[in-house]
């Protein structure tokens, strides 16, 4: 019976196991008194939609940008520049909000604003920057150079050629 | 004898009883509460964007303005602790086959080396 016992108090021994987890529950009591503050912060990670004019072509842009923890969205002008030139008029930057629904931004971007957009691209892809940029947007570049008169212009587009990258469709 | 042998054994039974009732025996969670700020944010108009232009790129920050109640609670959790008995034979009987090949080999090593391969007989021949 002892070497019985004790054999049977040896397996179970070896064999124990135990495991321990805490959960969070729902139930709360207050400590103190709530305290009220007003101020600006940061719309962090917020999804909206960039939208251009959409042209007689059926040309537009639709991207998906959202916002980091600081707020911050980064919205690259070139393409939107590229309509402006190729098409030879102002075009108008939309940020449509998926949470309210609405387009919460709207800005205008000039044929001033677009070439002072291309001469900075230019100078970065001088400078050997990548610039990345859909089919439809390199097809303009390569239009725009070929029907440009304007020397500083083409030169300028001409570096960006050279730097340009495919994005793909689903990039 | 037989009562030396009730006096050890039956300890030693109900401890392994004991054993196997672990989990019926572990007990309900400890309850913890845990201080923490409950923040409610309520926004009181929509976003505002504020511009920065910069190299080919328009870096706009959104913000927003927001009512922020702050409410200091003390939250519960539970913490919770299992034992339970995970025995098997099949770990049982790798342990106890290793254990004994283990006693085996080293046998066989003093069997070989100290009395098939005796030198010190040679040794006592010459």
């Amino acid at each position: 019976m002892k070497r019985t016992s004790s054999l049977l108090l040896c397996l179970l021994l070896c064999g124990c196991a135990s495991r321990s987890w805490t959960e969070a529950t729902d139930d709360v009591r207050p400590t103190g008194a709530p305290r009220e503050v007003i101020e600006d912060r940061p719309l962090a990670g917020e999804f909206f939609e960039l939208r251009t004019d959409l042209e007689a072509d059926g040309f537009h842009i639709a991207e998906n940008v959202n916002t980091d923890d600081a707020g911050r969205v980064q919205i690259d002008l070139l393409p939107p520049a590229l309509q402006c030139l190729h098409y030879g008029h102002d075009v108008k930057l939309e940020l449509y909000s998926f949470e309210e629904e609405k387009v919460v931004y709207t800005r205008t971007l000039t044929a001033e604003e677009s070439r002072g957009v291309i001469r900075e691209c230019s100078v970065q892809a001088k400078l050997g920057a990548e610039l990345r940029l859909r089919r439809r947007s390199a097809d303009q570049l390569d239009k725009l150079i070929e029907a440009n008169g304007d020397l500083e212009l083409r030169e300028q587009l001409e570096a960006i050629r050279n730097k340009v990258k495919l994005r793909l469709e689903w990039e | 004898m037989s009562r030396t042998l009730q006096k050890t054994g039956l300890p030693l039974a109900l401890l392994a009883a004991f054993v196997l009732c672990l989990p019926a025996c572990s007990g309900g969670p400890e309850e913890i509460w845990q201080p923490e700020t409950l923040v409610q944010e309520q926004p009181l108009e929509g976003a505002k964007f504020t511009e920065t232009l910069a190299a080919g790129k328009l870096v706009l920050t959104a913000t927003r303005k927001v009512r922020a109640t702050e409410t200091p609670v003390e939250r519960l959790y539970l913490h919770h602790t299992e034992t339970w008995s995970d025995f098997d034979w099949d770990s049982f009987g790798l342990v106890f086959w290793s254990v004994l090949g283990g006693i085996v080999s080293v046998g066989l090593y003093f069997l070989f080396a100290f009395v098939v391969f005796d030198t010190t007989k040679d040794e006592e021949n010459k």
